[in-house]
């Protein structure tokens, strides 16, 4: 992950951004994590000789309507709200 | 009287005994973090409707109602939903969230009568191993002051050590509460992933997070958990399970202890190694039995661990876009670009990196490499503990390979402080329960910890193992506690 060019596609992905000497320190940062990451990449393992992934699914709860919170508690910490809904910039321009 | 330096029981016997009443030990609480915490910053919030909690317990103490932790004073750490009182996970993201419910731990203690003193400090959504990352400054180890507490639970074992609480609870991903017991001298349980209930605990990694106590002791740490586990409706990886006070006290002869040979070698402080291997000397004159073992994949833990626990950070994480809660940016002309302003500014910068890594791990062309590795690697290791535990009841290992260090000593590379997981991480990936107990101090005088890894839901077994440790263990207090 050496480039400025990756380090933007992947914060365009993530919905973050880094500019300037942020995106150059962000790119040294990671080319060091990368480094240490490398060494799961070149591991040397497969499928075989390993127990199965567990599901973990076994324990559903039953799907019964319960009561909601009421709106204006949900609505509370929201820094944008209008009556009861959450209130954002235009999407369609 | 120092209560500060009273066990649960010795409270427990106070309260009950009406020689001490809640209102008292909260207000004794209340000073201590007014004296001592502008040193230590232990604390996000201090709780102020603790003493309205404490009357509360009182009655039930004089209703003749009391349980283990009533009139308890407790510190929860800041990841941990409360309803009604700030609950920040350390970051600007979340400085001024108020939660709507409680966590399920939060309701089981309210329940049990413990007074919530305040919200602990800890790195920024519980990424880091120092506390360093924290929005709202960093923690001070009680024993050097110039020194991290450890993390990311760094505020609840800074809190424990210098008498700022009772007893905490912490949360724990790859190490986030053991390794910060280790460096303040105090205990702490990461139990069985599944025997904590996860609701409201705010979500780093999905798959390894759990909720744990920290306390002066093994014992105080039991309370604790038998307060806080069982299964739970709210979250379907919980699971029921034994309550583990009444194996306390139960003789140790005859326990297989396995000792790794990978957890001793390159990378080990030789003052950690030599308080360790001198613990595991102390088990064998308590009639334990030694086996040494091996655990070839160790050496991939801390990679496997950063990819996993990276790649389901950038999805729970993906939710903090300024709309429903949390901090929003007013920069941005349209909703995409106040989006990721709000982002920029609401996290920092180790978040961020865990959120790049993680998005790389999972997109498409890097899938195979090491996301999907990660999880092989993940069973493997899985599979050699299994292997271990066939032929031995619990494993001894180091908690961190080096005791305390000082502030910014590790700040130029961010994977230095990622290999302070070395030993703690692979217990997470195997979801299995650790307790860390100080075993020993350095020459200047900082404390070593030792970890006791057992089998799934042997917490009851690891714990009587600590305690047995424990009685026989000359402790060394901190300035702050004399």
């Amino acid at each position: 992950m050496k480039d400025q060019a990756l380090i933007h596609d992947l914060a365009a992905l993530a919905r973050l951004s880094f500019e300037g000497e942020a995106g150059d320190r962000m790119a040294r940062d990671m080319e060091s994590i990368m480094r240490l990451m490398d060494t799961v990449a070149e591991a040397e393992i497969s499928e075989t000789d390993l127990p199965p992934a567990e599901g973990g699914m076994e324990l559903l709860r039953e799907d019964e309507q319960k009561p909601s919170m009421a709106a204006g508690e949900i609505l509370a910490n929201a820094k944008g709200r209008q009556g009861s809904f959450f209130a954002v910039p235009k999407l369609i321009e | 009287m120092n209560l500060h330096l009273k066990s649960i029981k010795e409270l427990r016997g106070l309260l009950d005994g009406a020689d001490l009443t809640a209102q008292e030990l909260t207000q004794y609480y209340l000073d201590r973090i007014q004296k001592l915490d502008p040193i230590i910053h232990a604390y996000i919030t201090v709780n102020e409707k603790a003493m309205e909690q404490a009357e509360a317990a009182q009655k039930m103490i004089e209703a003749g109602a009391a349980g283990p932790l009533t009139g308890i004073v407790l510190g929860l750490k800041d990841n941990i939903c409360t309803k009604g009182l700030r609950t920040t996970c350390a970051s600007k993201m979340l400085e001024d969230f108020i939660p709507a419910y409680d966590a399920t731990v939060a309701e089981k203690l309210e329940e049990a009568g413990a007074i919530f003193i305040g919200k602990l400090n800890m790195d920024e959504f519980a990424m880091g191993a120092s506390t360093e990352t924290s929005f709202f400054g960093a923690t001070r180890n009680p024993y050097d002051p110039e020194r991290v507490p450890g993390g990311s639970s760094g505020g609840s074992a800074a809190a424990v050590a210098a008498g700022l609480c009772v007893a905490a609870l912490g949360s724990d991903t790859g190490g986030s509460i053991r390794q910060p017991a280790a460096f303040c001298g105090v205990t702490g349980i990461k139990p069985t992933y599944g025997r904590v209930s996860r609701y409201g605990l705010v979500a780093f990694a999905s798959s390894l997070d759990q909720i744990g106590p920290i306390a002066k002791s093994a014992r105080d740490c039991a309370y604790l958990l038998d307060a806080i586990s069982g299964q739970d409706p709210k979250d379907m990886t919980s699971r029921p399970s034994e309550a583990v006070v009444p194996m306390l006290g139960e003789s140790v002869e005859g326990t297989v202890i396995g000792v790794p040979k990978e957890c001793f070698g390159e990378g080990l402080d030789p003052e950690v190694r030599a308080a360790v291997e001198k613990a595991i000397e102390k088990y064998e004159e308590m009639g334990c039995v030694i086996r040494e073992v091996f655990m070839p994949s160790l050496k991939y833990a801390v990679p496997a661990y950063y990819l996993i626990s990276s790649a389901e950070a950038s999805s729970n994480l993906a939710r903090y876009d300024g709309v429903r809660y949390g901090y929003r940016s007013k920069e941005g002309k349209n909703f995409e670009e106040q989006v990721i302003a709000t982002r920029n500014e609401g996290f920092g910068n180790e978040v961020k990196r865990r959120i790049l890594l993680g998005t790389y791990a999972l997109s498409g062309a890097q899938f195979d490499a090491y996301y999907k590795k990660a999880d092989l690697l993940r069973r493997r290791i899985k599979k050699e503990y299994e292997e271990i535990f066939r032929i031995c009841d619990c494993m001894i290992t180091p908690t961190a390979p080096e005791a305390a260090f000082k502030f910014g000593e590790k700040g130029g590379d961010p994977t230095e402080l990622y290999l302070a997981d070395l030993y703690t991480a692979a217990v997470n990936i195997a979801g299995l329960p650790a307790v860390s107990t100080t075993c020993g101090y350095t020459k200047e005088w900082l404390p070593i910890g030792m970890s006791i890894v057992g089998k799934p839901f042997a917490e009851g077994e690891i714990l009587n193992l600590a305690d047995a440790f424990e009685k026989k263990f000359n402790y060394i207090l901190n300035d702050f506690c004399l």
